[in-house]
């Protein structure tokens, strides 16, 4: 009778951890399979794709696709524009955005709540509402379709989520260690420029990586703001497919394309952009 | 207030000086953002009272509430109020609900938790027009995996043209930023999950509750913060949803306008129709649904704190 | 009420190679009524064990009888037991009388009961007042309260306990301790308590196991653990200040020295060649050597502590403590004779720590 009992309950146990790895792994193809379609999809020329099974024979590989994108250059410009867009984007978040942060978070002035506090609230604006406004300001400006002017709106727009995750970077690190620096005498920017920056300095790579792939991604403002000659990798991406016809495994290649760099990043910094990303929402 | 008033003036003076220091810090960032988000906005506003057609002409009279007035008569406008309604009450709630469920899975003890919880970023990470470009390359009509695999399977005989249909299309849009939406809802639920301590599961099965006591009377009560971020993020994006749209049905919001968000119509009326002024005032309502569904979670979570007759908190 | 038998009880996590064993092969009988701490280091597996008569944790080998029923199959609901934990471990999102009543509500006991039994633990513990407020809002000592009125209660056959006190700072402590000793005494329902605070283990228990690295060291009354703690390991455990060990070789049938110096004991009927002895610092005297009598040792230095004062000496290559009554008359570098005429002297064997 125990013994029955025993068995039963273990075996339960054991059927419901089987029945959950099981729910994993249809979890975990549902997210990666997809991904996974248009990496084959750029590696294996159509026909083999189209109709039934496919054959996935390593004879049918092909890299034909990314050569004749890296080799095309109404191709190759709008990745080079994403490139330049992303690191200055990237690079002028992080020098503003982190001297903001760090005022925010070690200075008491007034308003620094309120402006934290906006910071949060900008990122609820939904971009259409700022869409318009800004395409008849850059173009009376000259900057519409230029990539400095796509630099300045990705700016304007990611400075915020800069803000606001370093500032929560800054308030975790120990006061204590800038009190020390002030007393062997450091001046107030000595003190943020080798103290806290370097301390900082994980949550701060976690971030800028957070800031090129927001930038990198965006299809909505770049569609927008450009028509031909700052045109980004999302736009041609895009474009790989018409209303009509679309070459399917061009567009799958420039997909992949697009997306391994910011997948890279990701992986890189995942530990960080995963606390980054939760962290707000946790505490809050 | 006091320790300034009997500070030694040098101290007075330092702290001055760290006052002036910060606020240098902090001003080419606010400057930045007002300049090209605050100024915008107000833009914004004021071209959703006038008539502003480019197709038109170069002149923008002022015309008041009329933009507004339009689009509450215009059924265009309320066919994308009810799809996107139909998208965000599926997305939210249903992802948010999924998101939970996936967390309790994957917040077990399993070989290779933390392989799967990095995995889980590959959708988040990829950028919403490789989105687009990923389901078009399965759900397809002429080309698409799926009709492959449902053939070869005997399910269907002829291709099904999946995006052609007006409501098959909205379903299919659904379940594609489904897909790119649930990781960060599920790290974040997942992170809600692992702020409960064992102990506090273990005291729980002491005190007799099973697995569904457990969820709806410990977890999910102490999940709640975050679940309220949750639904509050997951509502702001849906309302504007865009870039899968776009890729999915060619730029057009179709098949007969069956995937014309609000978002996507603001767009459509801004970039293709070139009426600003109407655009505006659809872009200016949409940010007004922003804030009320916002309000709404907000509130409703504030009842439910109060309803559990606390009043130390 | 309730008497607890663990048979062979072993846990082990992992598999293969990889196995870890965190719990061998417990064997003892808690008698119903009695209160019964694991003492032990961290990692010795006294939680360990104490889960796995909660049913918190499956037992990988052996058995846990509660009143002759084997238990090990059942969830820990159906123990009729109730578990305090260190954190407390209180439902931040209920009031205190929720958490209280949560376990009876799950039990379906009907309403009336459990006002009742809720009001009659608030009053026992004191915290009548605060039962509208949330935990997040009590003090350590309240919170404390709470944790044990949601186990009182139950009114289980059974407390379990995982260092209920180690939270709480050292004067709440000591005053919450007599407390828990005046609720089982009032209650009497058998209590496991876990800690790795000897004191705790002494003031409070029927009996003490004491473990290390997953086994039993020994199982007996405060009495016989202090004064015949059955392995080295016991010997040097329990007991503040921490008993003199020391490895002494045969001198004579009977008389054992330490190398090295002056210093010997009488030990009759032992005949190793080498052990282990271990004295009782408050057991040991010093006084100056008398003409022509060699000193054991140098004292090195003096640590009053009012009533008594620890004096540290240098014995050979080893350090040796003894506890001499007020502030005793040594001085640094002062020439000893360690006095052991009225200490129990404790043998151990050199291989594997049993006493002797």
């Amino acid at each position: 009778m125990t013994k029955s009992r025993r068995i039963s309950r273990h075996v339960k146990r054991r059927m419901t951890a089987i029945a959950c790895s099981i729910l994993v792994l249809l979890v975990m193809l549902f997210f990666l399979a997809p991904f996974v379609w248009m990496i084959i999809y750029s590696i294996y020329p159509s026909q083999v794709l189209q109709g039934g099974i496919p054959d996935l024979s390593a004879a049918n590989l092909t890299a034909g696709a990314y050569a004749r994108l890296f080799s095309d250059t109404s191709f190759l410009v709008p990745m080079g524009n994403s490139a330049i867009v992303g690191i200055s984007t990237t690079l002028i978040c992080m020098t503003v955005g982190s001297a903001c942060a760090y005022a925010i978070a070690r200075f008491r002035f007034r308003g620094r709540q309120t402006l934290l506090m906006s910071m949060m609230t900008v990122q609820a604006i939904p971009v259409i509402v700022l869409a318009v406004p800004l395409f008849i300001l850059l173009r009376s400006v000259g900057l519409y379709d230029q990539l400095f002017g796509l630099i300045l709106t990705y700016t304007a727009f990611i400075l915020p989520l800069v803000i606001w995750m370093m500032v929560g970077f800054f308030e975790d690190l120990p006061p204590s260690l800038e009190r020390a620096a002030r007393i062997d005498g450091c001046s107030r920017f000595q003190i943020m420029y080798k103290i806290a920056f370097p301390l900082a300095a994980p949550g701060m790579a976690a971030t800028a990586i957070l800031a090129f792939i927001t930038s990198w991604s965006d299809f909505f403002l770049a569609k927008v703001l450009t028509s031909s000659n700052a045109v980004t990798l999302p736009v041609k991406t895009a474009a790989f497919q018409g209303l009509f016809a679309m070459d399917y495994t061009s567009a799958a290649t420039a997909g992949v394309i697009t997306a391994v760099p910011v997948l890279i990043l990701t992986l890189i910094a995942q530990k960080w952009i995963i606390r980054g990303l939760t962290e707000g929402a946790v505490k809050g | 207030m006091r320790r300034t008033a009997t500070a030694p003036a040098h101290v007075d003076k330092a702290r001055k000086k760290d006052l002036r220091f910060g606020l240098m810090l902090a001003a080419p960032a606010v400057f930045i953002v007002l300049l090209l988000l605050g100024y915008p906005m107000g833009y914004a506003f004021y071209m959703s009272f006038q008539q502003w057609n480019d197709k038109l002409g170069m002149d923008h009279p002022f015309t008041g509430l009329s933009n507004y007035t339009d689009l509450i008569s215009d059924p265009q406008f309320h066919g994308a109020m009810a799809r996107t309604a139909y998208f965000s009450v599926i997305t939210v709630l249903g992802g948010v609900a999924l998101a939970v469920a996936i967390a309790l899975l994957l917040n077990r003890e399993f070989k290779g938790r933390t392989i799967a919880r990095v995995l889980l970023l590959v959708p988040w990470a990829v950028p919403p027009v490789v989105n687009g470009i990923m389901w078009k390359l399965i759900f397809d009509g002429t080309s698409g995996i799926l009709n492959g695999l449902l053939k070869s399977m005997g399910l269907i005989k002829d291709n099904v043209q999946w995006l052609a249909d007006p409501s098959t299309a909205m379903n299919i849009l659904i379940f594609a930023e489904m897909w790119k939406l649930l990781p960060f809802l599920c790290l974040l639920m997942l992170a809600a999950l692992q702020g409960i301590t064992e102990n506090l599961h273990k005291a729980a099965s002491i005190d007799g509750a099973g697995a569904w006591n457990k969820f709806w009377r410990i977890i999910l009560p102490n999940i709640r913060g975050p679940l309220m971020f949750a639904l509050i993020v997951q509502s702001m994006w849906s309302l504007k949803v865009f870039d899968t749209i776009y890729v999915l049905t060619g730029g057009s919001g179709g098949p007969a306008e069956g995937t014309t968000t609000i978002n996507f119509l603001a767009y459509l009326t801004n970039f293709s129709n070139l009426d600003r002024g109407y655009g505006s005032a659809m872009a200016v309502t949409i940010m007004v649904l922003v804030l009320l569904v916002t309000a709404f979670w907000i509130l409703l979570f504030g009842r439910l704190n109060r309803s559990k007759g606390d009043i130390n908190d | 009420m309730a008497e607890i038998k663990l048979i062979n009880v072993a846990k082990t996590y992992g598999k293969g190679r990889k196995a870890k064993n965190a719990v061998h092969d417990l064997s003892y009988t808690i008698d119903d009524g009695t209160f019964v701490s694991l003492l032990g280091p961290s990692g010795c597996g006294k939680s360990t064990t104490l889960n796995m008569i909660a049913g918190l944790e499956d037992i990988s080998a052996g058995e846990i009888l509660i009143d002759g029923h084997r238990v090990d199959d059942l969830e820990p609901d159906k123990r009729d037991l109730a578990f305090v934990f260190q954190d407390y471990a209180l439902y931040p999102h209920m009031s205190v009388f929720e958490n209280i009543a949560f376990g009876l509500r799950m039990r379906k006991v009907p309403k009336a009961e459990i006002h009742t039994r809720v009001t009659d633990a608030a009053r026992r513990l004191d915290i009548e007042h605060v039962l509208s407020n949330r935990p997040r809002a009590l003090s350590g000592g309240q919170r404390q309260r709470v944790a044990l009125a949601r186990a009182i209660a139950r009114r289980p056959a059974v407390f379990l306990f995982d260092e209920p006190l180690s939270n709480l700072d050292a004067l709440l402590r000591d005053q919450t301790r007599s407390e828990l000793k005046m609720l089982h005494a009032e209650l009497g329902a058998t209590s496991v308590y876990v800690t790795h605070d000897q004191e705790e283990a002494m003031t409070l228990s029927d009996k003490i196991a004491v473990m290390s690295r997953g086994k039993l060291e020994q199982f007996g009354t405060p009495f016989e653990v202090y004064h015949q703690p059955a392995t080295e390991f016991v010997a040097s455990f329990v007991g503040k200040p921490r008993m003199n060990l020391f490895t002494a070789a045969k001198l004579a049938s009977g008389h054992y020295g330490l190398s090295g110096t002056h210093f010997t004991v009488d030990v009759p009927a032992v005949q190793a060649p080498e052990m282990r002895i271990g004295l009782r610092p408050e057991e040991c005297d010093l006084r100056v050597p008398s003409s022509g009598e060699a000193a054991h040792g140098t004292v090195r230095t003096v640590e009053p502590l009012g009533n008594v004062s620890d004096v540290i000496l240098d014995v050979g290559a080893n350090q040796f403590l003894s506890r001499v009554p007020g502030f005793g008359t040594f001085q640094p570098g002062d020439e000893v004779v360690i006095d052991t005429q009225r200490a129990r002297v404790h043998c151990f064997d050199i291989k594997t720590g049993l006493r002797i």
